[in-house]
C-alpha cells in the first residue's frame, strides 16, 4: 500500500524542488505541444485564407510568388499580363468573373490593392459590412481590420508596407465601405478601383489626369465625342476596353470544376501560368511539413534533456532522502511500497507538469497565432485535437517509464542505513 | 514472546581484517531487558541490524523462536520486522507534515489499504500512554523530548514482541531523556516484550536487567548471571516521569 497523505505531505515538504520539475517538464512539454498545435493551425489557416481563390492567371514566372502576392498580398514585382488576358477571361463563357488585383501602394502599414466590385462582393453574393462598393474612381473599401471608417480619407504612398516612398498627392481616395472579415490577408488591405491604380501609375487610356478627365466628361456629358472618355473615365470594372492596361494578376471564379481544369491548362503557356492556388499550397505545406520535423525534434531533444536533468535530480534527491528511506523499512514498510512511493511522487510531479505543458502549449499557440494575425491577417485556427493529447500521453509513458529508475535505486536501498548516524 | 538465539554470528566489511561482528554465542529470553553498551566502533548497531534483520550476516544464524532471519528474503525479513519489532531510533525518523497520530499509523498504512478502527484506537490509547494529548498536532511543531515519544508510540502500535532502542535518549536533553528513558522500560514490561537498547545513558543503562558490553564485535562482558529487579527508587522516579503535558 501506498499511503497518500504521506506522498502529499512528502510533496509539500519538497515544495520548491517538486515546483521546479512541475516547471521544466511543463515547459518542454508546452513547446511541442505548441510546435504540433501551431503548424496545423498555419496549414488550416493558409488553406481557408486560398479558399476563395480557385484560380490565379498570372505571367509566366514563379507560381509560389503568384500565389503569395495575390493570396497572401506579399507583394513582391510580378511582370504584368497584357490587358488582353483580362478582357479575355472576363468575356471567356466559363467564367463567372474575373477580377484584375493591382498592387503597387500602401497607407499606414495596409497595402492598397485595386480590383472590382466582383471581387468585393463575389459577384453579389457576400455582403459588405457596411456602407457601398466603389462607385467612383476616389471610392475605397477597408477590410475588416484596416482601422478606417466610411467618411475617411485615404492618401496612399508608393511602394509595399513598411518601405518607403513618395505619396501620391495628386489623388485621395475616400472610404465608402467595410468588408466583413474574412480571416484572410486581405482583412489588412484597402481595395480601391483598378482604374485607380492605374491611373495614379500612369497606365491606361485615362492616363494621369482621371479626375480633370471626368470633370470634363461631366461638362461634355451629352457629346458623342466625349462618350469614350465617359466610358473610360467614369465606367468601373468589366467589360474592358479593347485597351486595357495590363495586370499583376487575375483572380478567376470559374463556373464549374471542369472549366476551372480547363482554364488552368489553357493558360499554362509561353507567357502566362495559371495556378490552383490550394495545390501551390500543397507544396509549401511539404516545406513546411520538413520545417516541423525539424521543429519537433527539436522539441523531443528538449524533453529528453529535461528528462535526464528530471533523472539527475532524483536520483540526488534519492541519495539525500537514503536515511528517511531506511527508515521506512526499518519501519516495516515493504520494499513495494517504497519502489510505490517513488514513482508515484514522480508521476504525481509529471503529470502535473505534462498537464501544465498542455496547457501552456495550447495558450502560447493561441498567442503565437494572435500575433501572426495582427501581423498577416491570416486567422490561424488554433484548436487542441486527440493528437494532441495523444502526444501528451505518450510523453506520459515514456516518463513513467523513466521514473522507473529511481524507484528501482529506492528499492535496492538497504534499510539498514537509517540507523547509522 | 519469543527467545533470540544468536550463534556463529560474523559480519566483516570489506577492506577491514576483523570482522566488525564476532558472536559465538547469544541467547536473551523472551521478556528481558538487555543494555548494549561499548566504545564508538565496537559494532553495536551492527548487532542491532542484524538481529532486526537489517542487515544479513556473513554466517551463523540468528534465530527469533523458530524463524531463522540468515536464509530470509530482504522482503520477507521485512515481513517479519513489520510484525515483530518496534524500533524506536537516535533520530526519532518522524515524518514532517503528518500529525503524531498519523505518524504513530504510518507503518501500518504501508501494509494495509485502510486502517482497522481497533488499531487507530490503540494508535490514540499509546499516544495517551505517552503523555500527549493533541494528536493532531503537526510532528515538526513538537518537541525533541514530545517527538521521541510519538516515536515510541508507533515502536509499539503493533504489538512487536521485541522492542529495539538504538540510542533513544542520547539527541535529548536530561529530563526528557529520563522520561523516553522511564516510558521505554515500563511499556517494554506492559506490553511483555523483550526490550535491547543500545545507550550510552547511565540512568536509562541502570533500569535494564542485564548489560551487554561490546568490545571490536566482541562481546566483552555479559551481566546475565547478575540481574537486579528495579529498585524502589527507580519506581518511584518513573511514576515522575510521566508527564502529562
Amino acid at each position: 500500500m501506498i499511503p497518500v497523505r504521506f506522498i502529499l505531505a512528502d510533496l509539500r515538504r519538497l515544495w520548491a524542488g517538486s515546483l521546479v520539475i512541475v516547471l521544466l517538464i511543463g515547459l518542454a512539454t508546452a513547446l511541442g505541444i505548441a510546435v504540433g498545435i501551431q503548424e496545423r493551425a498555419l496549414r488550416l489557416g493558409s488553406a481557408r485564407a486560398a479558399d476563395r481563390f480557385d484560380v490565379v492567371i498570372g505571367a509566366a514566372g514563379s507560381e509560389t510568388q503568384l500565389v503569395l502576392s495575390s493570396v497572401f498580398l506579399q507583394a513582391a514585382p510580378l511582370t504584368l499580363l497584357p490587358g488582353q488576358v483580362l478582357k479575355k477571361l472576363a468575356e471567356d463563357p466559363r467564367v463567372d468573373w474575373a477580377a484584375p488585383v493591382g498592387f503597387g501602394d500602401s497607407f499606414q502599414g495596409s497595402p492598397i490593392v485595386g480590383t472590382t466590385n466582383e471581387f468585393l462582393t463575389d459577384k453579389g453574393r457576400r455582403q459588405l459590412l457596411a456602407g457601398h462598393v466603389f462607385e467612383k474612381r476616389t471610392d475605397a473599401v477597408a477590410g475588416a481590420l484596416v482601422d478606417l471608417q466610411p467618411g475617411d480619407t485615404v492618401k496612399p504612398i508608393h511602394g509595399l508596407p513598411g518601405e518607403g516612398g513618395h505619396s501620391h498627392d495628386e489623388l485621395a481616395y475616400t472610404i465608402v465601405g467595410r468588408l466583413a472579415p474574412t480571416g484572410t490577408p486581405w482583412d489588412r488591405a484597402i481595395l480601391v478601383p483598378i482604374e485607380a491604380v492605374w491611373s495614379i501609375h500612369g497606365m491606361g487610356p485615362a492616363g494621369a489626369h482621371a479626375e480633370s478627365d471626368h470633370a470634363a466628361a461631366g461638362d461634355h456629358d451629352h457629346d458623342h465625342d466625349g462618350a469614350q472618355d465617359h466610358a473610360a473615365a467614369d465606367h468601373l470594372g468589366p467589360p474592358w476596353s479593347a485597351g486595357v492596361p495590363g495586370v499583376p494578376a487575375i483572380i478567376v471564379k470559374p463556373k464549374s470544376i471542369a472549366a476551372a481544369y480547363q482554364l488552368r491548362q489553357e493558360y499554362r503557356a509561353e507567357t502566362t501560368v495559371g495556378v490552383f492556388p490550394a495545390e501551390v499550397l500543397t507544396r509549401l505545406y511539404a516545406t513546411l511539413g520538413d520545417a516541423r520535423l525539424v521543429l519537433t525534434a527539436i522539441a523531443i531533444g528538449t524533453q529528453a534533456l529535461v528528462g535526464a536533468a528530471v533523472v539527475l535530480v532524483s536520483v540526488v534527491h534519492l541519495s539525500q532522502r537514503r536515511r528517511q528511506i531506511g527508515a521506512l523499512r526499518a519501519l516495516g514498510a515493504p520494499r513495494a511500497a517504497i519502489f510505490g512511493v517513488v514513482w508515484v511522487e514522480l508521476l504525481l510531479l509529471i503529470g502535473l507538469g505534462v498537464a501544465l505543458g498542455v496547457g501552456l502549449g495550447y495558450l502560447g499557440a493561441k498567442v503565437a497565432a494572435s500575433f501572426f494575425t495582427v501581423q498577416s491577417g491570416i486567422v490561424l485556427p488554433v484548436t487542441l485535437e486527440a493528437s494532441d493529447v495523444g502526444f501528451a500521453a505518450v510523453l506520459l509513458l515514456v516518463a513513467a517509464l523513466i521514473a522507473l529508475i529511481p524507484a528501482w535505486l529506492a528499492y535496492r536501498q538497504p534499510p539498514a542505513a537509517a540507523l547509522r548516524a | 514472546m519469543v527467545a533470540l538465539q544468536l550463534s556463529d554470528v560474523r559480519v566483516s566489511f570489506p577492506g577491514l581484517d576483523a570482522p566488525v561482528l564476532d558472536i559465538p554465542r547469544l541467547e536473551i529470553a523472551p521478556g528481558e531487558n538487555v543494555v548494549i553498551t561499548g566504545p564508538s566502533g565496537s559494532g553495536k548497531t551492527t548487532l542491532i541490524n542484524v538481529i532486526t534483520g537489517l542487515e544479513k550476516p556473513d554466517q551463523g544464524t540468528v534465530r527469533w523462536g523458530d524463524i531463522d532471519l540468515v536464509p530470509l528474503t530482504e522482503s520477507q525479513r521485512d515481513a517479519w520486522r513489520a510484525t515483530h519489532v518496534g524500533l524506536v531510533m537516535q533520530e526519532f525518523h518522524l515524518f514532517p507534515g503528518l500529525s503524531a497520530i498519523e505518524n504513530v499509523l504510518l507503518p501500518v498504512r504501508f501494509r494495509v489499504f485502510s486502517v482497522p478502527a481497533e488499531l487507530r484506537g490503540r494508535a490514540a490509547a499509546l499516544l495517551e500512554r505517552v503523555g500527549l494529548k493533541r494528536h493532531d498536532q503537526r510532528i515538526e511543531t513538537m518537541s525533541r523530548g514530545e517527538m521521541q515519544r510519538v516515536a515510541v508510540a508507533r515502536a509499539l502500535l503493533g504489538k512487536p514482541a521485541v522492542l529495539v532502542a538504538d540510542e533513544p535518549t542520547a539527541s535529548l536533553d536530561a529530563a526528557s531523556g529520563a522520561v523516553v528513558g522511564d516510558l521505554l522500560t515500563e511499556l517494554a514490561d506492559e506490553e511483555n516484550a523483550t526490550l535491547i537498547a543500545v545507550t550510552h545513558d547511565p540512568r536509562l543503562a541502570s533500569r535494564l536487567q542485564r548489560r551487554l558490553r561490546l568490545v571490536a564485535g566482541r562481546i566483552v562482558e555479559d551481566t546475565a548471571q547478575t540481574a537486579v529487579p528495579p529498585t524502589a527508587a527507580s519506581a518511584a522516579t518513573a511514576q515522575q516521569g510521566q508527564v502529562t503535558s
